[in-house]
């Protein structure tokens, strides 16, 4: 099933709130402008009635014969697409005014009316929409005053068939912009959906897509892209790790194996028995031995021994294993030196930098010739503290340095000496663990093993 | 001496238990904690062997209930579990001693014989004496046969291990864990190489020789016979 065809998909639910969204901000604007359209008309009202009050007080004041002088030369004065006026005997006989006629519809009262009126010039007829207010005069007689919003009404119609017309594209482009947002931003989700399923399904090598932006989602993807490379090279290692053990523990059991059945088939004699118990047990330990090594590297690799961390003096370490190594570097003719700085503490779990340490010095005095030096130092540098053995050995090729810090790696030179082959391997396990950088450098003559920690 | 093996593995029981008999020790082996707890509680034993997984109820259960009790006998654990954590869990719970799986026969019975010992209290002495060979554990100094010998601190050290321990074999796991606080073995059996120079200045024109290498298992500074 595909997720984005879902009812409750990311997708749908985006353009249905920007939808509503839109809806909502048309309504307002549409009650906003029709409230502010109507002000015009209101203000005509009020002046049409003031105008009527006037020329109800001249007639008051002054008769019926001045409010015809007087409605007669507005009429003059006002053109008839301005202003209207109206003085009639009743609704049929008009005494004075701008019209021939009293409209129809036009009640005297106080009540303003739009009054669609014929009007004709010499040249052409057309209708106009006039905006008039009535009244009953004292002596039956009808007054009316008009004023002629024909323009201002079709500006207005202009204006409302604009605002429907806007309203209609903001809502078909809010619509569209949301649809295609979301078809953009899900379709990278998407995209990063499809390249898990491509994983799950075996293609191993499938990433996601990383755009040129650097926003949010290509962050996410390539942070995605590094989990999936990490991954990568855990399964990598694991099954480097397996075929090391089948071949380096399936080796020795081959021989074990061979050796047994020789024994049972009684191809030794019965005195040999026991030498042969002895190598089997020699080579059993052997094997416990790697098998150890093994399991305490992917230990550390998996960082379970992380809550041991303490805040340690690393000279004390070194010269612990210092000692320890002092006796058996000179018995072979090794001058065992150590040069400590003092002081530097730095946080790490004290067994394994033991360790590490050990498997160090237990290389150096391996492959190193009489005479020779052996140097551990420890040294302050910036913000980090170096550990750093050194021996005069034959050292390792520039090119194979990254090479021996994995499993099981042991240089042709070295094919002949005791060793799982695990020493480095688990020196640089140590190191990760402890955020330390591992140097291996030429010591000229010699190797130099330098573990740079973060100081404490 | 008479132990109690709890250990729910029938052949590793058998072997330990055979083994340990060979080595003229009386041994009841169980196979379930439980049983293993109401055994150590009814009756006397020097010191039990306790694996950390067994059925019913777990090694360090059994000897948290055991210490509760009020039972001070030694315990040695022997577990697969090697981490420096699970032997820091052991010794918490009320174990005297931690073993990793798979050991050297040798290595478990000069332990159990160090934890026995232990438990029947050599007082306090300021001063350690095995035949002509004094070490004063004040003044820092040793003497044989009134001979003034110079030792380094590690030497000095072992030494003082090997006397405290005298007449026992000592492994040379043993060595690391006391003297350096190294609960791992290097590869190269770096502790032959102390022992031979430490050898060189207590024995080396004196009789009898002390300081013996016991084969197979380690170090033992006695009196000969």
């Amino acid at each position: 099933m595909n997720p984005t065809d879902r009812k409750g998909s990311i997708r749908l639910q985006l353009a249905l709130a920007t939808t509503a969204w839109l809806i909502t901000a048309s309504l307002l604007i549409g009650a906003g402008y029709l409230w502010f359209a109507d002000r015009p008309q209101q203000e005509v009202d009020r002046e049409l009635r003031s105008e009527l009050q006037e020329l109800q007080d001249h007639y008051q004041d002054l008769g019926p014969g001045a409010l015809a002088e007087e409605v007669a030369r507005r009429v003059e004065e006002h053109p008839p697409g301005h202003s209207v006026y109206l003085y009639a005997e009743s609704q049929r006989t008009v005494i004075e005014g701008t019209l021939p006629h009293w409209p129809e519809g036009l009640e005297g009262g106080d009540e303003a009316a739009t009054i669609p009126v014929e009007a004709a010039t010499p040249h052409y007829r057309f209708e106009r929409q006039l905006r008039m207010v009535a009244l009953t005069l004292d002596d039956r007689r009808q007054l009316a005053v008009g004023r002629d919003i024909s323009e201002h009404l079709r500006f207005q119609s202009t204006l409302q068939l604009a605002a429907v017309g806007a309203l209609g594209l903001v809502i078909l482009g809010g619509l569209a912009v949301g649809l295609g947002v979301s078809r953009s931003l899900l379709g990278r989700v998407v995209s990063m959906r499809d390249t898990i399923g491509d994983i799950l399904a075996g293609r191993r090598g499938a990433r996601v897509g990383v755009g040129p932006g650097g926003d949010e989602f290509d962050q996410l993807a390539d942070q995605f892209n590094h989990l999936l490379d990490a991954n990568e090279q855990l399964l990598l290692r694991m099954r480097e790790v397996t075929d090391d053990v089948a071949h380096d523990l399936r080796t020795p059991l081959s021989r074990m194996r061979g050796r047994i059945e020789a024994a049972l088939a009684g191809q030794e004699p019965p005195e040999e028995h026991a030498e042969t118990l002895h190598a089997l047990l020699e080579e059993t330990d052997d094997m416990l031995d790697t098998f150890s090594a093994l399991l305490h590297i992917a230990q550390i690799e998996s960082r379970s021994v992380q809550e041991h961390m303490e805040t340690l003096d690393l000279d004390d370490q070194a010269r612990d294993a210092a000692d320890l190594y002092q006796p058996v570097a000179e018995e072979a003719g090794l001058d065992l030196q150590t040069e400590l700085e003092g002081g530097l503490r730095v946080r790490g779990n004290r067994h394994l930098i033991s360790q590490a340490l050990t498997n160090l010095l237990d290389n150096a005095v391996k492959y190193s010739h009489a005479p020779g030096e052996i140097r551990v130092t420890t040294r302050r540098a910036g913000e980090r503290a170096e550990l750093c053995v050194s021996d005069q050995g034959p050292g390792i090729p520039e090119t194979e340095r990254e090479h021996v810090l994995q499993r099981f790696v042991r240089l042709d030179s070295s094919r002949g000496t005791a060793g799982t082959g695990l020493g480095l391997s688990f020196v640089a396990a140590v190191a990760t663990l402890h955020d330390a950088n591992l140097r291996l450098e030429d010591n000229e003559p010699g190797l130099r093993i330098t573990m740079e920690f973060p100081l404490a | 001496m008479k132990f109690l093996l709890v250990e729910d593995d029938p052949v590793a029981s058998d072997y330990l238990a055979k083994a340990l008999r060979e080595s003229g020790h009386v041994v009841d082996a169980v196979d379930d904690g439980a049983l293993g707890l109401s055994r150590a509680l009814h009756e006397t034993h020097d010191a039990l062997i306790v694996d950390r997984m067994l059925p019913s109820l777990d090694g360090l259960s059994l000897i948290e209930s055991l210490r509760k009790q009020g039972r001070t006998t030694p315990v040695l654990i022997v577990s697969a579990l090697g981490e420096v954590d699970e032997r820091v869990r052991g010794l918490r719970a009320g174990g005297d001693d931690y073993l990793v799986k798979p050991y050297a026969f040798s290595e478990l019975l000069a332990r159990l014989e160090v934890l026995v010992r232990r438990d029947q209290g050599a007082p306090a002495e300021t001063c350690l004496r095995v035949a002509d060979l004094e070490l004063d554990l004040l003044k820092r100094t040793i003497q044989r046969a009134g001979e003034p010998i110079e030792l380094k601190p590690r030497e000095f050290q072992i030494l003082e291990y090997l006397m405290r321990h005298a007449g026992q074999v000592v492994t040379r796991t043993m060595l690391l864990e006391s003297v350096w606080d190294y609960h791992f073995d290097p590869q190269t059996n770096v502790i032959d190489v102390h022992i031979s120079r430490l050898r060189q200045k207590i024995d080396r024109g004196f009789d009898p020789p002390l300081l013996r290498t016991i084969r197979g298992a380690g170090y033992a500074l006695r009196e000969p016979d």
